[in-house]
This record gives structure tokens, C-alpha cells and sequence, in this order.
């Protein structure tokens, strides 16, 4: 191979621009101008990083933009930051994805000249000649693209640095809709030095010779995606490629689980979590802006009191997060895992009206009349709730279909952990 | 057990009358019996003999009124299984009971009979007149007994659990209801979903919108274009036009002027500025010549000026010796006035300083002498200093002197004060007693407060008692009210108020539904006589017309002649019914559908009707509720409102009353204690013989005879105990006095050793005293100060000014015999003025001659100038001359004359042609020429207007298209890639997800809410105790089904007991009538005994007159049910009314045992 010189470039994907971050509910004291402005903030970050590294190109492997989204002002911004690196002289290259294969902003979008979009019809190569390099990519045509688009790459360019663009679902990456798929052994045997990958939006080195990469998206957006977020920083020297991560996200994504087992109040819980959020607020030493859910679990005294107290424990919360002073911490969700401390067995042998109310409601799931009046009830909820919200909320396709029985037996379960601890305080 | 007969032996108005109450044949027939007497005939006489009989006649027995205490007697046979008793009873505390022959029995020998029955329950459960049932009942329902408890708190295990619930529907209804209301979390945040949502579109800059707005744009550069391009054709030729109507004249001009150059014919061109510089040779020389005259007579007059003047050179030789001599002449001018001043001065000095001398005593010598004998300044300084102390030391020792011999005076004085001071001793328990008497205060003033107090609380409560009608009543009844809580008339407040509402706009939605029925009414008969639209029914019914004539004339029924045409009419109508409907289908659809709707709208309506008469008998319901509430405080159709104030005035009656109680009990506690404290004093003082008439004084006067006694002798004792301190202090002091008189002594002896040695080397008498030798000392000073003063006059000022007069004279007299001889021997200043006069007239001389010199010198330099300005200005003209060919200045201006007039044409030919050139636009002359050659010029001003006016319409034109183009610039600018929408998307799901949360939470705690409540009532209806079903049973018989059952609400504060009818309605005890109430307190009372039967001996069911407010069918059912007990108990049922016999019978058969009194 005669390469020509040593040079960088980035590798990203999964941008989903002006794609919302979700899941979040706005409260009082919340930094809601930084969360809302995080999606376009990281992909800016990613350009800077691209202008400060003086990289010699820029791949971006599909899913550019977020499927329907139809604000062309989405495009325009794309436009500007481009126009940003055009101006440094840095090109870009574009594969498209499944979410962005029929995007109506790309038909109207003039893009500067520096940007270069792989073809849908077929497998193109695209030559830098000054570096040696030559890079292959193929655009997904429709959104539903479930063939094997690697096996139709064309073969390597002898004496060149060989670069794959491909937005594919990778064998063993069952949990991503299966676009594109392919093999690994689909993408080595090509005789690429690289391939540059997306879809997949956690970061993932599938083999290291030669070189196969998720680089996972720039921002996570929902709880689902925790942990740091960005894309690769790719150095060849020599012919020999290595990468580095550039963490570009403004807003990262955590998630607590405290074992509640300890706590025998509400204000138990909350020391504890107050003690976590401390300790990740500590931890955080960049300074990010910390999306954060709260999960508590296990067998817990207070099980019953914080199903009663429920509201109040994620006021308090949200309290003790604005307490510590900056605006780093963003509360997403407090969620109630726990199970009572006392199974019904020992409920049952306490014999006292508990543990008769137990019995009752242990009936209630085939009790039709009652469970019926409840489905009544929570369907006039339904019939008023928007689509998104349907969508957002299984629990509301449950009701829908009557089927109700195991969120009963959890309701149940607190509302008698709750009163025998309200027996007992009395 | 059951008694098998009654023995009256002596007892009231009894005599030896016995009861038979046989028992039943068999097994399972009513044990019952019904005494039957009229009024007095003492039936509750036997009901009192029976307990009397079972437990103790009383001690205070008011049955003794005809036999006597000690006779009285009861008896009776008792029976219980197969174990019988006949034994009687008699008044006495011991051995009360007998056997028929008057054996003495045990006297526990009735237990195996009464089983652990005692009096008092028995007469509560078992032998019961109408007042004892309605009491018993009362307390079952108050839950103030056994059976009331029993009832109520077998299904009250889960009540605590009722403020739970409480709390998760409260929680519920702030989050989601399918009615909304106002701050409901769901709703805010459907509410901000709903606005990001419609933000999100009017941010969103869709891809056609993008393509529409660059399409305008470049629509509107396109034509612009093209208007411009119009301009600028009609610029180029209303330019030209307008270029050529400018040139054409000066072409003209130019013309003219070339024909003049030819007429002038040959000429020498001369440079322009000959004429020029003609003139100012000629104005130069005429200059020079003037000059030259004035300079020169001005040379004459000075060398005759120089020529007649001589100078003092000897004089001016010596002018500096001149001027010293006046300068010391100025400086000694007011010597001569000082001088006799100052020696003046002198001599009165010398004066005082003799007078000093003799005032010391001295002998005047001279004054150098005097300076000599003075003391030194040390010794005068010593001197002085031990003057100053003297007065101090001297004061000092007389001062300590002084004081000790006054301490031994004070000290005397207080011994003899300490002897004669009395010593008192207070009685012992004094100041306690006086401390507890104290610490009651102001006893009198505060009695006045407290009944203040009273008096304003005894007020307050008739005020509220007056506001609190038509309630009336005394402070006791107040508190006996039972009045109902805020939570239950809030209740009942908010269900009015949610009736009303409910009410309101169900009203409202039929008044809605009416206006559209008359709506679609209207537009039906609209429809119907405008379209007249056909219906199905229409064509059906033509079509049945049409075939009955048919079948009519087929069945031969109508001649085809006669009923031809009227069928053919009958077709005709038919099918053009068919033709019309076909054409106007959509009119017919429409009246059908309208149709359809007001059916639609008449039912809702009609359903409407019924949902108002269903709120309207809840409200009814409601204030028959309200009005039982009301109606047991005697506020019979108080509305809630009202109620609402009533109950403060009751509040306030109420805490005014608790105050009322408070103070009497304060008023009580004050009086005792102040006869406590008034006692204790009293006693102490009398006592102790301190206070004879403490016998009769007030506490008041007690505490300040007390106070006065107790003050006194701590007065004594403190100012024994200040006393002795002072004097054991004065002893001490005296001491230190004596001390400090010593050593103010042995100061003064030292002064006075001093003080001689010290005069006397100065030179003072001996035994001068310090004022004298002050005196001395200041005396000497002045004469030191007058010493000197002399002695400075007299050498720096005297003899200086001395010396300078004798300076002066001898340098006149030098200057004088070298200079002015003549002037010698005279006086130094005549020399002195003679010779600084010579000296001015000298210098005056020598500056006239030197100004002469200059004046000659500088007039004959302007004259050389003058004439070489005349030279040059002539050498000026040589080259014009030259070139004119001329010698003469006059022909050489002839010549410049005609050179001049050829320049000048030649001028106006050449401005000619350069404006042409500027006004020509860059063309040249040629072109300009042949382009005015094509033009017809007396038209061309014409042409050039209406040129101009089409190249104003064309700017205009393309002025619009500019601001088309930069409207759509600026529209398209909108879109530059902001990030609104996606800042509003961000939004949305911020206030999806907070529904998400409001959602979860609400189908937890609504959920939890309903599972609850259900599992509560399940409770409740399993726990419900048997009392209340047994009882339940009884009452649905006493009152005929009346009333299906007794339930239990637990909804209040307290449990109350309801009846349900047999619709499922509820009626709590309020509601209830009386007789229905003695039912509903029989059924318990006799629920209550069968279940005591169940576990315990039975006993006989005595009821004195029950029935009394029953009406006959309901009596019936009331021996129904005493008969269903007398299957397992005995029952005697006593009465005054003979017709209850046989409805007696008839309840129970005929085999029950009636006994007539």
C-alpha cells in the first residue's frame, strides 16, 4: 500500500438532528434552555472538535436527520455548520440511513460543495487522491432497506487507504431493526482498512484488524441511552488506523437504582438519594449537564409510605437535586421499585383487618364488577388522552384491552404496605 | 328459667294473690303470657315484684304503702329444666329468703336459677317498660353500652383506614377527572402539550414552503430583469436626444469665431501676459524715480544736525563715580532725624535702669557694673521654685493636722450612736405568710376583672343566645346540644351545591338541545317547502294508488273506459314522483337525515327530562335530610347557609360559656386562698402582740401591718449593721491620717533650710519671705532686660548712622577736586546735585549726534535700492520688444493690442469646442457632428418629453419588481435555520412527559382509591355482626317490610345505624318516625336478648305496654316477634288494652296464657 501521508478524520453517525431529547418534564427551577438546545449544541461541539483537530474529512454513516421531522430549518442549520468546515476545507461524506433515506429536507436542500452524498442507486467510491484514500458508501433508497447492501461494496483500491461507510444492523445487534443487514465477516473479507458504521447508537468496536466501528450517536436522548456520547476520532499514520473517542454530548443521561432496603421512611429515601446525587454531581468532573432517573428497589420498610407519599418523594427530590446549587442536575424520573417489606404471608398472619383487607383484595382481579367500574373509569382517561401519550404509556393499551390484573396486584400490594404501616403508626 | 307461678303474699296493693303461668304442652309452643288490667290495676307494680322478687326488695321500697316494711313478702315458684324452687321473700338484709314453710333458705339458693344476671342488667334487658326500652335503645345507638359496641365496632376494624382513602381521591382529583377542573395537573399539562404542539407547527418551515418562497424569489429577479432592461433602452435614447439638443448650439458658436480669425489677417502672437507686463514696468520705474527724490533730502538734513554739536567727554568719563555719590547721597538722607531719636531712647533707659537699682536697694554705679552684681539664673530659678512650694507644704501639714483631730471627733460620736440603737426581732413564720399573702396580688382588683369577665361572658351568651334563634334555651341545654360537625354540613353544603351545578347545566344542556330541535325544525319545513323533496313514502303511496286502480280495473271492478285516464294520471304522477326523487335525491337525503336528527334530538331531550327529575328528587332528598338535621335543634327550615352562621353563633355561645365556667372557677379559687392568706397573717400578728386590732382588719391592711412590722426592724438591723461597719472602717482610716500628718511635717522643715540658704546667696535680706523674694527676682529681670536693650541701641543703630554721614562727606569733596574744581569746600550735597545735573546735559549731547550718523547711513541704502528697481523693471520689457520687432515702449503697445484680439478669438473657438466635448457624453467632436446631422432639431424637444415619460413609467416598474424581490428576500430570510420548531418539539414532549407522570401517578392512586373503598365495603359486609342481622330481621318484621334491613354508615364521624328500604334507600334514626323508632329499639332489644340467650341462662322477657305507639298491625307483628323469643324464653307481656288480646292470639295462637288482674 502507498499511502500518501498520515491524516485524521472523524467518523459519526446517528445524528438525528433537531431530534428532541424525551422523557423529561419540566418543573420548577429545571435548566430547561440547555436541555432543550442539547441536540443542536453537540452537533455543533462535533464540528468545533472536527475545526480544532484540523481532520482531513468528516464521515457521517446514515440518519443525518430523524425521519418525518419536517422543519427544512433543519436542513438549513445542517447547511451552516457544514459551510463551517468548508471554509476550513475539511469535506464531508454522507451516507443515509433508514431515518433519513426519505427525508423531504435533503430534496430541496442545497448543500455546499464540500459535502458529498453516496448514491442510493448503487455502491460508489469516492477517491481523495492528495491522502491516498479512497471511500466506498451506498445510501439506504428507502427506509425499509432489509437487503445486504455490504456484499455489492466494491472491491478495495490497491495502494489506497480503504474506508466502508455503511448504516447497517450487524449480525448480533438484535435489538436494532434489522436495515442493511450483514455479517462481520461480510465487511473483513471486503479488504477495507476501515469501516465506518451506524446505526447501532452505542459506541462498539466489532474487530480491530482491520478496523470496524460503531461510533453510537452524538447525544443520547432518552434514559435508554446513558453514558457518554460522541464520535470517533480516526489517525492513520503509517497506514495503521487508531481511534479515539470524542465525547461530544451536552446532556448525559444516568440512572440511580438505590436499594431502598435500609430506609424505613420517606425521609430516609430521600437522604439516600440525596447522598447519590451527590456523589455522581461529584463524579461528574466535566461539568455536564446530568439528565438523571431515580430508581429505587428492593424490600423496603417504606415501601408503603412512599406509594402514599409517591408525589411528594419527587418534590423532595427535585429539591435536594436544585439544593446543590448549579444547574448540572436534571431529575428525568423518580421510579418506585420497591416491594414490601412483609410478604402476604406475614401479613396474613398478623389476623387483623390487614390481613383480612388482603384477602379481599386478592379477589379483586377476579372480582369482574369492580375491576370492571375501574377499567370504566381509567377508559374516560383514555378517551381523552392524545395519540402521543397512548403511545408513550403501555399501561394504556393494557386498560384498553381489560387487561388491568398486574397492575391491580401491585396497587394492592403498596396500598397494604401502606395502611399497616398507617396501623401501626396509630 | 321461667316462673311457673307468681306469689303477691304482701306487696303494694297486693295481698296473697298468686300468678299462674303454666308452661307450655310441648317443646317449641310460645312460653307466653299476657297480663291484661286496666290503669292501676298494678301491672307495673308486679313488673317491680319480679326484680324485687329475683334480687332484693329495695330498701327503699315504695311498695310499703300498704303493708309494712318488716311484711312484706313475695313468692314464686321457679322453674329450669327439671330443678324447681317455691320460695318466698322478705324484706330483710339477712337471710331474706324462705321455703313455703318458712324454712330459712340460702341465700344464694336463686343462683342456679339467675345464673350471673344481676339486678341492674336484668332490669336493663330483660323487664322493660316503654321509657326503659326507648333508654336502653338510645344507648345501644350511642354505642354507650355492651350491645352498641357490640353492633358498631364489629366492622369498624378497618375505619382508620378511612382518612387513607380520603387522601388518595383527594390526590386523584388533583391530577385527572373527566370533568375538568381548574388546576388539574393532567389538564396544565395537556394544555402546554396542546400549545408546543401548535408552536411546533408555526415554527416547522415545510420543504414546499422552502421551494414556494425560492420560486417567488426567483420569479421576482427574473422580472426584474427584464424591467430594467426596458429602462435602460428608453435612458439611451432620451440620452441621446437630450446630448443632441445640448451640443447643437455651441457647434453654432464655433463656427462664427473661425470666420473672425480669418478677418483678422497676419498678427505677431505676442505671449499672453505682454500687455501684463507693459503695465507694470511702466508703474515700477514712475516708483523708483519718487524714491530716489525723498531719500536724498533727508541725507541733506542730517549731516547738518551732526555738524553743529559737541560732547562733554571728560564728564561722561566719570559717570559711574557720578551716580555712586547720589546713590550714597539717598542712602543717608533720614540719618540725621534718627540719630537725635535714638539717642533719645537711650537716655530714658538709662533712666529706669537707676530706678530698678534703688528699688533693689542697690547702690547705682554704672550699668556694666549693675550687670555684674545680678544673681545667676540657676539661683533665681531655685529661689523661685521653693516660693511655689512653700504654700503647698505649709496647707499640707495644717490639712492632716485637721483631719485626724475630726476623725477622733466622728469616732467618738458613732460609739455613743451604736450604744443607744434598739435591737428588734421579727416572728418567725411572718415572711412566708407575708409572701403567699403577696403573691395573691391585687385580690380585690382582680375579683373586679373576673366579674367583668363573667358579667361580659353572661352577655355574650344572650347576645348569641339572641342570634341563635329560633333555638331557645339555657347554657345547660347549649352544651347538651348534639350539633352536627363542619364536615357534615359541608357536605351537605357542597352536595347542594354540586346538585345546583349538576342541575344548572343539565338545565342548560336541554335548553341547548330545544334550540336545536327548533333549529332542525325550522330548517325542516324550510327544506320541505322550498326543495318539496320527494320521499319513499311519497312515491310509495302514489305507487299504491297507482296499483289499486290497476288491480281495480284488472279485477274488472272499473271499466277500462271510464277509469283509463286516471290511471294514466296515476302512472304519470307515479313516475314523475320517481323522476323528481331521482333528480332531487340529495334534497330528500337531506330532509331525512334532518328528520332522523330531531328524533335523535327529541329522545336526547326526553332523556334530558329524566336526568333533571333525577337531580331534582336528589336535591328534595337532600333537603329532607337537611331538614331532619334542622329539625332536631328546633331550626325547623333553616337553609345551610344559614345553618352554616347559626353553627358560629352556637360556636361562639359555646366558648363563651366554657369562659363563663372558667372565670366562676377562678372567681371560687380566689376567694378561698385570700381567706387562707388572711387567716395565716391574722393569727401571726395577734400572736406575736405585734397588732392588736389585727383581729378585724382586711387582708389589704393584714399585709401592711405585716409589711410595716417586717420593714421596720430590717430598717434597725441594717443600720446597726452600717454602723459598726463605719466605725471599725473610722478606726482603720485613723491610722493612715496620723501618717500622713507626720510626713507633711518633716517636708515643710526641709523647705525651710533651703529656702534660707538660697536668699541669702542672692543677696536678700535674711528672713525674706518668698513673696518678698518673688518680688525681688521679677525686679532683677527687668533690670537684666533693660541692660541689654540699652546696650544694643546704642553700638548697632548710634554709631552706624554715625559713621555713614562721614563716608558721604568725603567722597563729594574727592569727586569735586577731580572733576569740578569750582565746586570744592562747598557742601557734599551741592556737589552732589551740581554734578548729576552736568552729568544729564552731557548724555542728551552725545545721543542727538549718534541719531544725525544713523539717519545718513540708512538714507543713502534706499537710494541704491530705488535705482536698481529702476534698472531691472526697463530690463523686463527687452524680450517682448524684441519679438515685436519694436524699440519704442509705444509701438511695442500697439503691437500687444492686436496680439491681444487674436488670442481671444482663438479662445472662444477652443471653449467651443471643449463644451461641446463635455456636454457630448464621451463622443467625439466628429461624431457628435454627424449625429446631429441625423437629427431634425425643431422637433427635438418634443420627442424628448414623451421619451422621458416612458422612462419614467419603466423605473417605476422596475422600482415594484425591486420591492417584490427583496418581499420575498425578506420572507425567505425568515427561514435561516433557526431552531424554534425543534425548541417547541422539546417542549411538546416536556409536557407529554409530564403527563406520562401525571397519568402513572393518577392510575396508581385512583386505582388504589377504588380497590380500597371496594374492599372496604366487602369488609364491612362480611364483618357485619349477627346483633345487626338479627336485628335487621326483627325490624323488617315489626315494621311489615317497611324496611328491609339495618346497616351500618361509616361515612361520618361516627358510625350511625341506617335502615334500608326495600328500594336500597337509607333513613338514619333521624329520619325515623316514633313508633317506628320504639321498633327499631324493640328489634334491637330483642335481638340483643336472643343472642344473650345463645351463651347464657335464659331469663323471663318481662314488657310492661310496648305497644303504646303501635298501630294494631304492627302490635300484631310485635307479638310475632316476642312470640318467636317465647319459643325459647319465657315472655310476659303486660297491657291495659283489652283488644290486644286477640291480636295477640292471632300473632301468636290461641294457646297463649291470658291472666286478667
Amino acid at each position: 500500500m502507498v499511502i500518501l501521508a498520515d491524516f485524521s478524520f472523524i467518523h459519526a453517525a446517528d445524528i438525528h438532528l433537531d431530534s428532541p431529547l424525551t422523557g423529561l418534564s419540566a418543573y420548577e427551577g429545571a435548566p430547561v434552555e440547555l436541555l432543550r438546545s442539547a441536540p443542536r449544541a453537540a452537533f455543533r461541539n462535533l464540528i468545533d472538535e472536527a475545526i480544532q483537530e484540523q481532520v482531513d474529512f468528516m464521515v457521517i454513516a446514515g440518519d443525518l436527520y430523524d425521519g418525518d421531522w419536517p422543519d427544512f430549518n433543519t436542513g438549513l442549520f445542517f447547511t451552516q455548520e457544514m459551510g463551517r468546515l468548508k471554509r476550513e476545507g475539511i469535506p464531508v461524506f454522507i451516507v443515509r440511513g433508514n431515518h433519513d433515506a426519505e427525508s423531504k429536507l435533503t430534496k430541496q436542500l442545497t448543500l455546499p460543495d464540500n459535502v458529498t452524498v453516496f448514491s442510493t442507486r448503487k455502491a460508489e467510491s469516492k477517491p481523495l487522491e492528495h491522502l491516498g484514500v479512497v471511500l466506498h458508501g451506498w445510501s439506504f433508497r428507502d427506509a425499509k432497506t432489509e437487503e445486504n447492501l455490504a456484499v455489492a461494496y466494491p472491491p478495495a483500491v490497491p495502494g489506497n487507504f480503504n474506508i466502508g461507510v455503511l448504516h447497517t444492523a450487524v449480525e448480533g445487534h438484535a435489538e436494532h431493526a434489522p436495515y442493511a443487514p450483514c455479517s462481520l465477516s461480510n465487511l473483513t473479507d471486503k479488504g477495507y482498512d476501515y469501516w465506518a458504521l451506524g446505526h447501532v447508537h452505542e459506541y462498539k468496536i466489532l474487530h480491530k484488524n482491520p478496523l470496524v466501528a460503531f461510533s453510537g450517536n452524538i447525544q443520547g436522548r432518552n434514559i435508554r441511552e446513558t453514558g457518554p456520547r460522541g464520535a470517533l476520532l480516526v489517525t492513520v499514520e503509517n497506514g495503521k488506523p487508531s481511534v479515539e473517542r470524542l465525547f461530544v454530548d451536552t446532556v448525559r443521561w444516568h440512572r440511580i437504582e438505590i436499594d431502598a432496603g435500609s430506609a424505613r421512611s420517606l425521609k430516609d429515601v430521600v437522604l439516600l438519594a440525596r447522598n447519590r446525587l451527590e456523589t455522581l454531581l461529584r463524579e461528574n468532573a466535566d461539568g455536564r449537564q446530568l439528565a438523571t432517573r431515580v430508581i429505587f428497589t428492593g424490600r423496603s420498610p417504606a415501601h408503603g409510605e412512599l406509594f402514599g407519599l409517591e408525589s411528594q418523594l419527587r418534590h423532595e427530590i427535585l429539591a435536594a437535586a436544585n439544593a446543590f446549587g448549579d444547574d448540572s442536575l436534571w431529575i428525568e424520573k423518580v421510579i418506585l421499585d420497591t416491594k414490601p417489606e412483609l410478604g402476604a404471608a406475614a401479613i396474613e398472619a398478623r389476623s387483623d383487618a390487614i390481613a383480612d383487607l388482603q384477602s379481599i383484595m386478592a379477589k379483586a382481579g377476579s372480582a369482574q364488577e369492580i375491576k370492571q367500574d375501574i377499567i370504566d373509569d381509567l377508559m374516560e382517561l383514555v378517551g381523552k388522552a392524545p395519540l402521543d401519550l397512548i403511545d408513550a404509556m403501555p399501561e394504556l393499551g393494557a386498560i384498553k384491552e381489560g387487561k388491568i390484573d398486574d397492575q391491580l396486584e401491585k396497587v394492592s400490594q403498596s396500598l397494604i404496605a401502606c395502611m399497616a404501616g398507617e396501623r401501626d403508626t396509630k | 328459667m321461667r316462673f311457673r307461678r307468681l306469689d303477691l303474699i304482701r306487696y303494694g296493693k297486693f295481698t296473697d294473690c298468686p300468678i299462674d303461668l303454666p308452661g307450655p304442652n310441648e317443646t317449641g309452643e310460645p312460653d307466653f303470657h299476657l297480663i291484661v288490667g286496666p290503669n292501676e290495676a298494678g301491672k307495673s307494680t308486679i313488673r317491680h315484684a319480679i326484680s324485687d322478687l329475683l334480687f332484693g326488695i329495695e330498701t327503699r321500697s315504695r311498695f310499703d304503702f300498704l303493708h309494712d316494711k318488716r311484711e312484706m313478702r313475695l313468692g314464686a315458684l321457679l322453674e329450669n329444666g327439671d330443678a324447681k324452687l317455691d320460695f318466698h321473700r322478705l324484706k330483710r338484709n339477712r337471710q331474706p329468703l324462705r321455703g313455703v314453710d318458712d324454712e330459712l333458705l340460702p341465700d344464694d339458693a336463686l343462683a342456679p336459677f339467675t345464673g350471673n344476671a344481676d339486678r341492674t342488667s336484668f332490669e336493663r334487658e330483660f323487664c322493660l317498660d316503654h321509657a326503659l326500652l326507648a333508654a336502653g335503645g338510645q344507648s345501644i345507638l350511642n354505642s354507650k353500652d355492651d350491645v352498641g359496641r357490640m353492633m358498631f365496632e364489629a366492622s369498624a376494624g378497618v375505619g382508620v383506614f378511612g382518612d387513607f382513602l380520603d387522601r388518595l381521591e383527594e390526590e386523584a382529583a388533583t391530577l385527572w377527572s373527566s370533568r375538568r377542573k381548574k388546576d388539574q395537573a393532567f389538564y396544565k399539562a395537556f394544555d402546554d402539550f396542546n400549545d408546543a404542539k401548535r408552536d411546533v407547527k408555526e415554527a416547522t418551515a415545510r420543504t414546499r414552503e422552502w421551494k414556494d418562497i425560492n420560486k417567488k424569489v426567483a420569479d421576482a429577479s427574473d422580472a426584474l430583469a427584464a424591467a430594467k432592461r426596458k429602462y435602460e433602452e428608453l435612458e439611451q435614447i432620451r440620452t441621446r436626444l437630450d446630448r443632441v439638443r445640448r451640443v447643437a448650439q455651441h457647434f453654432q458658436t464655433r463656427k462664427a469665431k473661425i470666420d473672425d480669425l480669418a478677418a483678422l489677417g497676419d498678427v505677431i502672437a505676442l505671449p499672453e501676459n505682454a500687455a501684463d507686463d507693459l503695465n507694470s514696468v511702466k508703474k515700477d520705474i514712475a516708483n523708483a524715480d519718487r524714491l530716489l527724490l525723498e531719500h536724498q533730502a533727508l541725507i541733506n538734513k542730517a549731516v547738518k544736525d551732526r555738524d553743529d554739536i559737541a560732547v562733554d567727554e571728560t564728564l561722561l568719563a566719570r559717570k559711574d563715580d557720578i551716580i555712586d555719590l547720589r546713590d550714597e547721597k539717598g542712602h543717608i538722607k533720614n540719618h540725621a532725624r534718627d540719630l537725635a531719636k535714638r539717642q533719645a531712647e537711650s537716655l530714658a533707659l538709662s533712666r529706669d535702669i537707676a530706678a530698678l537699682a534703688i528699688d533693689l536697694e542697690w547702690e547705682m554705679t554704672d550699668e556694666e557694673s549693675l550687670d555684674g552684681a545680678l544673681p545667676s539664673a540657676v539661683l533665681r530659678k531655685d529661689i523661685e521654685t521653693l516660693a511655689t512650694a512653700h504654700g503647698r507644704l505649709d496647707q499640707t501639714a495644717a490639712d492632716t493636722a485637721e483631719n485626724v483631730r475630726g476623725k477622733e471627733r466622728d469616732l467618738a460620736d458613732w460609739s455613743d450612736d451604736l450604744k443607744t440603737m434598739p435591737d428588734l426581732q421579727l416572728p418567725p413564720d411572718i415572711k412566708s405568710s407575708l409572701a403567699e399573702a403577696r403573691a395573691l396580688g391585687n385580690t380585690e382588683g382582680s375579683k373586679v376583672e373576673i366579674k367583668n369577665r363573667i358579667k361580659r361572658a353572661s352577655d355574650q351568651i344572650e347576645i348569641q343566645f339572641a342570634k341563635m334563634r329560633p333555638w331557645t334555651g339555657s347554657v345547660q341545654d347549649l352544651r347538651q346540644l348534639a350539633v352536627p360537625g363542619d364536615k357534615e354540613v359541608r357536605e351537605f353544603k357542597d352536595k347542594e351545591r354540586d346538585i345546583i351545578t349538576e342541575l344548572n347545566s343539565a338545565k342548560e344542556q336541554q335548553e341547548g338541545t330545544e334550540d336545536e330541535i327548533k333549529t332542525l325544525e325550522v330548517e325542516e319545513i324550510s327544506l320541505q317547502e322550498s326543495r318539496q323533496p320527494i320521499t319513499p313514502e311519497n312515491i310509495q303511496s302514489s305507487r299504491r294508488n297507482r296499483d289499486d286502480l290497476w288491480a281495480k280495473i284488472r279485477s274488472g271492478t272499473k271499466p277500462v273506459d271510464e277509469a283509463g285516464d286516471d290511471y294514466e294520471a296515476l302512472v304519470f304522477a307515479s313516475d314523475d314522483l320517481t323522476d323528481r326523487r331521482y333528480r332531487n335525491a340529495d334534497e330528500a337525503k337531506e330532509l331525512e337525515h334532518l328528520r332522523g336528527e330531531i328524533i335523535h334530538l327529541k329522545q336526547k331531550h326526553a332523556r334530558q327530562d329524566t336526568k333533571i327529575e333525577k337531580i331534582e328528587e336528589q336535591r328534595r332528598k337532600l333537603m329532607t335530610d337537611w331538614g331532619q338535621v334542622t329539625e332536631k335543634l328546633s331550626l325547623n327550615n333553616m337553609g345551610i347557609s344559614a345553618f352554616q352562621t347559626w353553627l358560629g353563633y352556637y360556636r361562639n355561645a359555646f366558648s363563651e360559656a366554657e369562659k363563663l365556667t372558667d372565670e366562676e372557677a377562678k372567681l371560687r379559687d380566689l376567694d378561698a386562698r385570700e381567706m387562707a392568706a388572711s387567716t395565716s397573717l391574722r393569727q401571726i400578728l395577734v400572736q406575736a402582740n405585734i397588732s392588736e386590732k389585727a383581729a378585724a382588719l382586711t387582708l389589704r391592711r393584714l399585709i401592711d401591718e405585716a409589711e410595716t412590722v417586717v420593714s421596720e426592724a430590717e430598717t434597725a438591723k441594717t443600720q446597726r449593721q452600717q454602723l459598726e461597719e463605719q466605725l471599725k472602717k473610722g478606726r482603720k482610716d485613723m491610722e493612715g491620717l496620723k501618717d500622713k500628718a507626720a510626713k507633711a511635717k518633716q517636708e515643710l522643715d526641709a523647705w525651710n533650710a533651703s529656702w534660707s540658704d538660697k536668699t541669702q546667696a542672692a543677696g536678700l535680706p535674711d528672713k525674706v519671705t518668698p513673696e518678698a523674694a518673688n518680688m525681688a527676682l521679677a525686679l532683677m529681670a527687668t533690670l537684666k532686660e533693660k541692660l541689654k536693650e540699652n546696650r544694643n541701641l546704642k553700638q548697632s543703630r548710634i554709631e552706624t548712622m554715625q559713621m555713614d554721614i562721614k563716608n558721604f562727606e568725603r567722597s563729594a569733596e574727592t569727586l569735586a577736586q577731580a572733576i569740578a574744581p569750582d565746586l570744592t569746600g562747598r557742601a557734599a550735597e551741592e556737589i552732589c546735585s551740581v554734578l548729576c545735573q552736568k552729568l544729564t546735559e552731557a548724555e542728551n549731547e552725545q545721543n542727538t549726534f549718534e541719531n544725525a550718523k544713523h539717519d545718513i547711513e540708512e538714507n543713502t541704502a534706499h537710494c541704491n535700492k530705488a535705482q536698481n528697481l529702476k534698472n531691472e523693471a526697463e530690463a523686463r520689457l527687452a524680450p517682448h520688444m524684441k519679438l515685436a520687432k519694436v524699440d519704442t515702449i509705444a509701438d511695442l503697445e500697439t503691437a500687444i493690442r492686436r496680439s491681444e484680439r487674436l488670442h481671444i478669438i482663438n479662445h472662444d473657438i477652443e471653449d467651443a469646442k471643449t463644451t461641446i466635448l463635455e456636454l457630448g457624453d464621451g463622443l467625439s467632436l466628429d461624431d457628435l457632428e454627424a449625429e446631429i446631422a441625423e437629427e431634425d432639431l425643431p422637433t427635438i424637444v418634443a420627442r424628448l418629453d414623451g421619451v422621458k415619460k416612458q422612462s419614467g413609467e419603466a423605473m417605476t416598474s422596475r422600482d415594484d419588481c425591486v420591492l417584490q424581490k427583496k418581499t420575498a428576500e425578506a420572507e425567505r430570510a425568515k427561514i435561516h435555520g433557526q431552531a424554534d420548531a425543534a425548541t417547541a418539539e422539546a417542549r411538546r414532549q416536556e409536557a407529554l412527559a409530564r403527563m406520562v407522570e401525571v397519568t402513572e401517578r393518577f392510575i396508581k392512586v385512583h386505582m388504589g382509591a377504588r380497590l380500597l373503598r371496594w374492599s372496604i365495603e366487602r369488609y364491612r359486609d362480611e364483618k357485619r355482626g349477627p346483633l345487626l342481622d338479627l336485628a335487621g330481621k326483627i325490624f323488617s318484621i315489626l315494621t311489615l317490610g317497611s324496611f328491609q334491613t339495618l346497616e351500618i354508615d361509616y361515612d361520618g364521624d361516627t358510625p350511625q345505624l341506617m335502615g334500608r328500604r326495600p328500594d336500597g334507600k337509607h333513613v338514619d334514626f333521624e329520619g325515623l318516625s316514633e313508633g317506628t323508632e320504639d321498633q327499631l329499639f324493640l328489634s334491637l332489644r330483642l335481638a340483643a336478648v336472643e343472642m344473650q340467650l345463645r351463651h347464657a341462662q335464659p331469663l323471663p322477657f318481662i314488657a310492661d305496654d310496648l305497644f303504646i305507639k303501635y298501630s294494631d298491625d304492627r302490635a300484631a307483628q310485635g307479638f310475632k316477634a316476642l312470640g318467636e323469643l317465647a319459643t325459647k324464653s319465657q315472655v310476659i307481656y303486660f297491657t291495659h288494652h283489652d283488644h290486644l288480646i286477640d291480636v295477640a292470639r292471632k300473632a301468636i295462637g290461641e294457646e297463649l296464657n291470658v291472666t286478667r288482674l
